[in-house]
């Protein structure tokens, strides 16, 4: 795996893109400016930062935020909940396909087996990504409806400052005790 | 028999892709992909076509019997009226040079947002029933009948297009997507297909004068409230006047400065610059609003709703037009502006500007008499007439957004550039490609800045907030400056969600806080009231 991450990467990347249209998956394949097709690149550079994250398995805020890369994009895309967070699942089958001999050939069905209880960490992570990236759009659907109107609400004397008018005191964390 | 390894891995399908062709790939109307129908008291008020409770997710859209009849005059009449219309529906090569320049194409993926295909919706019908090849060979030549269906796509596509005009950059042809977007919206107006998001504003526009409807004496109030703030950050009372008569310039501006955060602090910034400068100037309450959604529902509208920037100068006598940071309203003025209205200059005191202070002569708006604020300022600037102490900047670093319309529509690249190096140290570029007629749109413009439709428009603002994010980590940009009101709006969520850390402010909020007042006091806090020492310290 470790002298193999390139080709998983890459492997990996067209897998993800299959997700999308087949004019698509080319375009964004093709075009290696980051700036002109910043999701192909995204994609590709996240992935690749995850492979490596799963051989060395020691950072979990790092492997969010790789994970958060793609995950942020494919989460205003087109796509159910599941298929946004399915490209993680698509890395097993990768796996299998790049290490399909060796792995036959040196039964390695339990070095296989910890690799993907790893991958199916980095679905779990990935799907408490994926929530936040939703809460997030609606805070700032809340967000912006206030700062539009902000001088009527001033104008009507409804503005609040201090979130603790409405809630009562906070508590420590910030929770509304 | 038991299949091989690598064959037992090939029949594992996580996922596939429908093959369809595009004519043929079906659409889904759940919510999230389409802005709500405009309210039938709004469609009445502006006399608009087919008024009725109905909802894009509904199968019945409650369209009028004759709808196809509909189409076609409107089609006919459109290609006879508009020559470009004709040529953009006639010669295009599909070459294909356009088709991953649109944002929400490179930020979505979705075939039908290639701009040859979204245009494609709309010529299919054209070919079937307007040509000769289409009537005999049908599909082949890509045409296809008319049928609700199309008409429902329409709806789907024609409304996530900003009509922002890269694509256009691109085409060997120089064929105008966003003006076969403004064609199939005209046409689907017919039918009483619209969203409420552009219908309000052109509703409360047409009748209070801007987009919210606010009324005169409560648009005074929060002026006032401005005039207050701005006391107590400097010490300098500025004045502000209103629906004053026989002053030499009448200031128009999006009412959004005046209303939202964080354009009032922008506002702020004009009233302080016109109170340094001296600027014998007015507001007025019934032309509040420089924003024209009309722009966004037919050339008529536009039209009517443009019609009171004269109609007030004449009221008020004014010599020419001061025009803020806005967007669409600049696209508005610069392209149709004199060929609709301009016959209304008649009987006015309008002339070609010339800014009193340095006596530069505009003559750029020789034809319109409106001037951009940012010419303004940086014609200021270049002849020395401010008084700026860009440090009370410093904790910023600055990027800037170029707006499409002022960008694409108008070639307002330099200024305000020039406006902001004079009143910030620290200024980045973003990468040439997302910058000055490259710019990549906000996702919002055309009348989508909506909320319900925040994925759509996180798709479109994905390229600019790439590139957004490029520059917060390579130079640490925390601020966005850009002079559009929309943008200020909806960058503020794009930054948010693509590139967290990064505000967004008007070019005149950063001129305002460098500015150096006469009489002013020791400057302690910025126009959103926030501590300069805390922000320096902080930085
Ligand atoms: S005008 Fe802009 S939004 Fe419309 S198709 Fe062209 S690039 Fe896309
Ligand atoms: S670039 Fe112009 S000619 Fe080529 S496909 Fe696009 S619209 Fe057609």
């Amino acid at each position: 795996m470790k002298d193999n991450q390139a080709a998983v990467a890459d492997r990996w990347h067209t897998a993800v893109l299959d997700t999308y249209p087949p004019q698509t998956a080319k375009l964004w394949k093709q075009n290696t400016n980051r700036f002109t097709n910043p999701v192909g690149n995204s994609t590709l550079a996240a992935l690749t930062a995850l492979v490596g994250d799963l051989v060395v398995w020691d950072d979990a805020d790092r492997i969010c935020t790789h994970l958060e890369d793609v995950i942020k994009i494919r989460a205003v895309q087109d796509f159910t909940p599941g298929k946004a967070v399915s490209f993680v699942f698509l890395l097993k089958k990768v796996i299998r396909e790049v290490f399909a001999q060796d792995i036959s050939r040196h039964g390695l069905a339990s070095e296989v087996a910890a690799l993907e209880t790893r991958i199916d960490n980095l679905a779990l992570m990935a799907f408490d990504i994926y929530v936040g990236c939703r809460e997030r759009i609606y805070l700032m659907r809340i967000e912006e409806f206030k700062n539009r109107y902000h001088m009527v609400f001033r104008k009507a004397g409804i503005t609040c400052t201090d979130p603790g008018d409405i809630l009562g005191p906070l508590g420590p964390d910030g929770e509304s005790a | 028999m038991a299949l091989k390894p690598e064959e037992l891995i090939d029949s594992i399908d996580y996922h596939h892709p429908p093959k369809t062709d595009w004519m043929d790939t079906p659409n889904d109307f759940k919510p999230g992909r389409w802005a709500y129908p405009g309210k039938i008291d709004v469609i009445k008020r502006i006399h608009f076509p087919n008024p009725r409770e109905w909802s894009p997710g509904d199968a019945d859209w409650k369209l009028p019997e004759n709808w196809k009849e509909i189409i076609y005059n409107g089609m006919r009449e459109r290609l006879d009226k508009y020559r470009s219309f004709k040529v953009f529906m006639d010669i295009c090569v599909r070459c294909g040079a356009c088709a991953d320049k649109c944002h929400f194409y490179i930020g979505g993926g979705d075939p039908k947002n290639m701009p040859v295909l979204r245009a494609e919706l709309l010529r299919s019908v054209y070919r079937n029933d307007f040509t000769a090849a289409g009537k005999i060979l049908g599909r082949l030549a890509g045409a296809r009948p008319l049928t609700l269906d199309v008409i429902k796509e329409w709806f789907l596509y024609f409304y996530q297009c900003t009509e922002c005009r890269r694509c256009s950059l691109f085409c060997p042809y120089g064929i105008d997507t966003a003006e076969v977007t403004m064609m199939a919206r005209e046409l689907l107006h017919l039918l009483g297909i619209n969203i409420n998001w552009i219908m309000e504003p052109v509703a409360n526009c047409n009748r209070m004068g801007n987009h919210l409807g606010i009324q005169p004496h409560a648009f005074k109030d929060i002026v006032d409230f401005m005039v207050d703030d701005i006391e107590n950050y400097t010490g300098v009372r500025v004045k502000a006047p209103l629906n004053e008569k026989g002053h030499e310039i009448l200031f128009i501006t999006p009412s959004g400065d005046v209303f939202a955060d964080p354009g009032i602090y922008t506002f702020m910034g004009y009233l302080m610059l016109f109170h340094e400068i001296g600027l014998d100037y007015t507001l007025s309450t019934y032309a509040s609003e420089g924003g024209n959604f009309g722009l966004f529902t037919s050339a008529d509208m536009m039209q009517k709703l443009n019609g009171k920037m004269y109609h007030e100068a004449k009221r008020l006598g004014a010599k020419w037009i001061l025009g803020g940071e806005c967007g669409h309203m600049w696209r508005v003025i610069n392209q149709y502006m004199d060929t609709m209205n301009g016959y209304m200059q008649e009987g006015t005191n309008l002339s070609v500007p010339r800014s009193p202070i340095t006596g530069t002569v505009f003559k750029n708006a020789a034809a319109t008499k409106m001037v951009h604020i940012a010419e303004f300022t940086a014609d200021l600037i270049r002849h020395n007439k401010l008084k700026l102490n860009p440090a009370r900047n410093d904790h910023l670093k600055v990027t800037f957004h170029d707006s499409c319309n002022p960008a694409r529509g108008m070639g307002l690249l330099d200024e305000p550039r020039a406006v902001i190096k004079a009143v910030c140290n620290d200024f980045h570029e973003m990468p040439i490609e997302t910058i000055r007629e490259q710019t990549f749109c906000c996702g919002g413009g055309s009348g989508l800045n909506t909320d319900e439709i925040m994925d759509i428009r996180m798709r479109g603002g994905l390229p600019r907030g790439n590139a957004l994010k490029y520059v917060r980590d390579k130079h640490g940009v925390n601020t966005m400056a850009c002079v559009c009101a929309i943008d200020r709006a909806t960058l503020i969520p794009l930054a948010n969600y693509w590139a967290p850390g990064v505000n967004i402010c008007g070019v005149h909020e950063l001129v305002g806080n460098a500015l150096e007042m006469k009489g002013q006091k020791e400057r302690e806090l910025n126009l959103r009231g926030e501590s300069l020492a805390e922000l320096a310290e902080e930085a």
